[in-house]
């Protein structure tokens, strides 16, 4: 019934888009919008649909770090380890969403609430360190205000 | 083209515009060395072996895609472009392994000889090694990604050159490698396992794998394929006297650098340890015993001629295969029209062929297409009616596949099954050979209506053209068209590039001389018959069409009734001829059960992988009194002849063959066959001397010199150019059924007109529900015998297996994985079963041809003098309770 349905919205998807290949990254980005990743039984539909083969579709998911072939959480948790983070103490706060997270750098949670992620640089040193809840920044942060966060996020 | 100059190594050279720095030095004799690059495929530039300096600017470029430009001073050889080059090498050495000493690419590898021509060993940086386990997973390749240096040949060849995409780089940065779409391994992937990304990978990061020897075969020797109607050019690898490998070659026309899995892997079969290698006699206690060629051939000699003096010439038959060389056939019916006497002469390639050769031939007058198989790459619409050039002719699958991913052409496929192509098809007709003659009128008649035909070809070409244009539209059952049929009818429109395949499914079909008709009249009406090709599937099966190997048919033409040949044959055979018309192959059999045929010669065939009902077949030869067959394999557990005779490969003996485009490719001798197997010409040459009647041929050459005294078309070909790759090909028109020809241009063509009636599907009887949809298997072409013996096709196969819808499966309460029964009117089969929602509904999918056989277990005998007729073939299935 899911995989029905599922089927269903990919085609809506597919329809929106010009069969070209240059249409290839947008589709992918609208196909993880709806799905939250791209599940492996689209990438067969995609390459028809843009008339490439199914291999290059996955050359680039897999080339793109945005692209994610399998399902995540509800809420994406990103730890910065840049370098203005590292000094102010990113580490510790790696270590507090992991402990309360249970997972490690990559992983989602089985129910899928959480998938947590370190990122290079955020961009936002002033504030280090630096987390992203989903697409909320909290600068400055400690273990008390993490726990807090992450609390709230179900 | 403009033309553009610039300095090369200190040299003017010119070269029109858009020609790289590469070409242009190549084709003036400067060597640039090169990693990625390829004269087949794209350049990418992606090594930066190639580098070269403009004086000019500077600049160092990647010579393989950057194009000359007006006032460039290249040189291939200044300190920078050196110094930058040995950079490069330096950075791909230092992941490299240093391990050349044990690698098995030996001499062959570009890398090695890039860092010996540049002085290079171990790298001076640290290397940062990506150590990776070696990949053996499925039975054909080797994967050992330490040793990828990222050229990307691999994927370019598939992409490109085989159109296939089965990979493409994964991954970024130091992690990227090639891979599939799904994962790691091949297996579920588009992938065909040509093996053609091997051939060109330039390190040994991709390897063939089980090969009998690690050195790389040094003697190339050429030869033809045998495993399907294609006949592609193969370098055969030796290796003291035996093949073990094989290769494409660049001038080799239908195929090129590609082969298929059969012909780059099934070659194992030739080395195979149930190669016969001495002639076997049946001895009273039914064991059969090894005997010394003298004594066998004497022994068979008495026993002949003792028959044939009890029971007359008449009661002895032979039956060659159309794996047999044109030489082979030859002697085949000069021996037994006039040795032997008896007019019982055929080929077991009519099982595969003969409704659909005989519409060619009755349209075109003519067996030879007239267009190459290379021009489908260029085509615009291509039609497959029937055929899955995808599992029986793999290499012109290949373009069928170029033509819509490289040329956006359209493929219109009509076919009951889901094939492969199904992913690369415009439209697909899923439907049986009866509604597929209806599809075809119905989209000549839009053709027509639209007059989108090509009127002049008509009018010029066609005999009573008139009459079958309004046979079209005046036919009585006309409907209005649905959209496909339009489309379809869009797609076939005059002026564009159309082409049609029509495969082995239709020869097997009781309407296969109706289809095969209308899908000519298709072609005239596009004005394209030269682009009609028939799939034949044994690579000589043209060949004994050519050499008129057949009950009514004689050396040089089409009728055993043309007196002027006979009165020929009679001169140069010096001997009587026997003209009458005689038994088909299936003819004989029903006359051993009838006992009146009391010697079978079987010649190139184990007669129980291609006869039809295993059970019925193998009682009634059991009834002759003497049975004897030629081959190369020993066949225990279908063993039914009295005396069994070693025969040589094709590249163990000089013969010619002709492929399905009418090229006449001849093979020289590459090695010696194993023990005492000889050349099945050689047998019927030494059968005949003990008989009393040598033949006096000494060469391949003398036999093929004969067929040319007698055969128009084959006189015309230099045993010299049939050797080149490629061979020379029949002219149309010249070919041994086109003696019917009137010579008028005006009557060549004849159209068929609609049937005033179109047959309908048959009904299965009640206790019989499911229809059996035979589906050929790319690993087991033909009869399957050779590549049953391949270990590497083999094991690929992975054990038969049937296959069923949901919903009829679900019917019968059967189990995906579980063994099934199949049951028909005259036998019985069992199978694993694979629950398959792309599989017909109503009926149930079955391998053609070997290891099991499971469908001449099945299939009744055909009516007299009618092909075999596999649409009829309906069964019930059981599941089968575990013990």
């Amino acid at each position: 019934m899911t995989q029905d349905f599922q089927l269903s919205a990919l085609k809506n998807i597919l329809n929106r888009f010009e069969p070209s290949r240059n249409t290839l990254i947008p589709l992918l980005q609208e196909v993880q919008a709806e799905f939250g990743y791209i599940p492996p039984a689209a990438i067969r539909p995609v390459a028809q649909r843009v008339g490439i083969f199914p291999s290059e579709v996955s050359g680039v998911i897999t080339f793109y770090a945005q692209f994610y072939t399998t399902p995540r959480g509800r809420n994406i948790v990103r730890v910065c380890r840049g370098t203005a983070c590292h000094v102010r103490g990113a580490r510790t706060v790696l270590q507090t969403v992991e402990r309360f997270t249970g997972l490690k750098d990559g992983q989602t949670s089985e129910d899928m609430r959480f998938t947590l992620e370190t990122v290079a640089c955020l961009g936002a040193c002033a504030l280090s360190p630096v987390m992203i809840a989903n697409k909320t920044y909290y600068g400055k942060v400690n273990p008390g205000r993490i726990e807090a966060v992450l609390r709230n996020l179900k | 083209m403009k033309t553009i100059t610039i300095s090369l190594n200190g040299r003017e050279v010119s070269g029109p515009s858009g020609t790289t720095i590469l070409d242009l030095a190549s084709q003036v004799g400067i060597h640039i060395p090169t990693l990625c690059h390829h004269p087949f495929l794209k350049s990418v530039g992606a090594c930066r072996v190639c580098l070269v300096e403009d004086l000019k600017t500077g600049r160092v470029l990647a010579s393989c895609v950057t194009p000359i430009s007006e006032g460039m001073e290249i040189r291939t050889d200044s300190p920078a472009a050196v110094t930058a080059r040995r950079g490069v090498l330096e950075l791909i050495l230092s992941d490299h392994p240093s391990a050349c000493v044990v690698c098995s690419k030996g001499n062959d590898c570009v890398l090695r000889d890039l860092a010996k021509d540049h002085g290079m060993c171990d790298p001076e940086l640290d290397p940062l090694r990506r150590w990776r386990p070696t990949q053996e997973v499925n039975p054909f390749i080797v994967r050992d990604l330490s040793k990828c240096v990222m050229c990307g040949r691999c994927i370019r060849v598939c992409t490109d050159f085989e159109a296939v995409g089965a990979i493409d780089y994964m991954d970024r940065g130091f992690d990227s490698h090639p891979g599939t779409a799904y994962g790691p391994a091949l297996d579920g992937s588009e992938c065909t396992f040509c093996g053609s990304c091997v051939a060109l990978c330039p390190t040994d990061a991709l390897a063939e794998r089980d090969r009998i020897t690690t050195s790389s075969g040094k003697d190339l020797a050429a030869g033809v394929c045998s495993y399907c109607g294609t006949g592609c050019h193969v370098q055969y690898e030796l290796v003291d006297g035996r093949v073990v490998g094989a290769r494409g070659l660049q001038a080799a026309p239908m195929n090129s650098i590609s082969l298929c899995v059969r012909g780059r892997y099934g070659q194992d079969a030739l080395l195979s340890s149930h190669r016969l290698t001495s002639p076997m006699i049946r001895r009273a206690d039914g064991a059969l015993n090894k005997a010394p060629w003298d004594n066998a051939l004497k022994e068979l000699a008495t026993r002949l001629q003792e028959i044939k003096q009890r029971h007359g010439p008449e009661s002895i038959g032979v039956i060659a295969g159309p794996q047999c060389a044109n030489e082979d056939l030859y002697l085949a019916v000069r021996f037994a029209r006039s040795v032997l006497g008896t007019p019982n002469v055929d080929t077991t390639s009519k099982f595969s062929s003969r409704p659909v050769s005989d519409g060619i031939a009755a349209a075109l007058k003519t067996t030879v297409a007239g267009a190459t198989l290379e021009s489908i790459s260029d085509a615009e619409t291509i039609v497959l009616v029937g055929a899955r050039p995808d599992y029986t002719h793999p290499v012109v699958a290949r373009n069928v596949r170029r033509a819509v991913r490289k040329r956006g052409a359209a493929l219109i496929q009509l076919d009951m099954l889901r094939t492969t192509l199904s992913d690369f098809a415009t439209l697909q007709f899923r439907e049986d050979v009866e509604q597929q003659t209806w599809t075809l009128f119905q989209i000549m008649r839009e053709l027509v209506a639209t007059r989108r035909y090509d009127e002049e070809f008509l009018t010029n070409n066609v005999m009573a053209a008139e009459d079958f244009l309004s046979s079209l539209l005046g036919h009585p059952r006309a409907q209005l068209p649905g959209p496909e049929v339009k489309q379809a009818a869009q797609l076939l429109s005059k002026g564009r590039k159309s082409v049609f395949l029509i495969g082995p499914v239709v020869a097997r079909a009781t309407h296969g001389y109706m289809l095969t008709r209308l899908v000519a009249d298709l072609a005239f009406l596009c004005g394209r018959p030269d682009s009609l090709f028939f799939l034949h599937e044994g690579c000589n099966e043209v060949g004994t069409l050519e050499i008129g190997c057949g009950p009514n048919g004689l050396p040089g033409c089409a009728s055993s009734y043309d007196s002027a040949v006979l009165e020929k044959l009679r001169s140069v055979w010096g001997s009587d001829v026997t003209a009458d018309r005689g038994m088909d192959a299936m003819g004989m059999i029903r006359g051993a059960e009838k006992r009146t045929i009391k010697a079978l010669l079987f010649l190139g065939v184990d007669p129980l992988t291609v006869l039809p009902d295993t059970e019925r077949t193998q009682k009634a030869l059991e009834g002759v009194d003497l049975v004897v067959r030629t081959g190369m394999f020993a066949a225990p557990d279908r063993e039914v002849a009295h005396m069994v005779f070693p025969a040589a490969a094709l590249t163990e003996t000089d013969g010619t063959y002709i492929n399905l485009e009418g090229r006449v490719q001849r093979v020289a001798k590459l090695c010696n066959p194993p023990g005492e197997a000889r050349p099945h010409a050689r047998f019927l040459l030494d059968l005949s001397g003990t008989l009393g009647n040598p033949l006096g041929f000494l060469t391949a050459r003398q036999i093929f010199e004969e067929i040319q005294s007698l055969s128009p078309s084959l006189g015309q070909v230099s045993w010299d150019e049939a050797a080149r790759p490629g061979g020379v090909r029949l002219k149309q028109g010249n070919s041994a059924s086109d003696t019917q020809n009137t010579g008028n241009e005006k009557t060549r063509y004849v159209p068929y007109p609609a049937p005033a009636i179109f047959p309908s599907r048959p009904r299965p009887p009640r206790d019989l529900p499911l229809k059996v949809f035979p589906e050929e298997q790319t690993v087991h072409p033909g009869d399957g015998v050779m590549s049953g013996m391949s270990r590497r096709l083999a094991r690929f196969a992975k054990g038969e297996s049937v296959r069923m819808h949901p919903d009829d499966a679900e019917a019968i309460k059967a189990l995906d994985g579980r063994r099934v029964a199949l049951v028909s009117e005259v036998g019985e089969a069992q199978a694993v079963l694979r629950v398959d929602p792309d599989a017909p509904r109503g009926g149930i999918v079955v391998p053609v041809g070997g290891p099991s056989y499971l469908l001449q277990r099945l299939l009744p005998w055909p009516e007299e003098y009618c092909p075999l007729d596999w649409d009829r073939l309906f069964v019930s299935v059981t599941p089968v309770e575990d013990q």
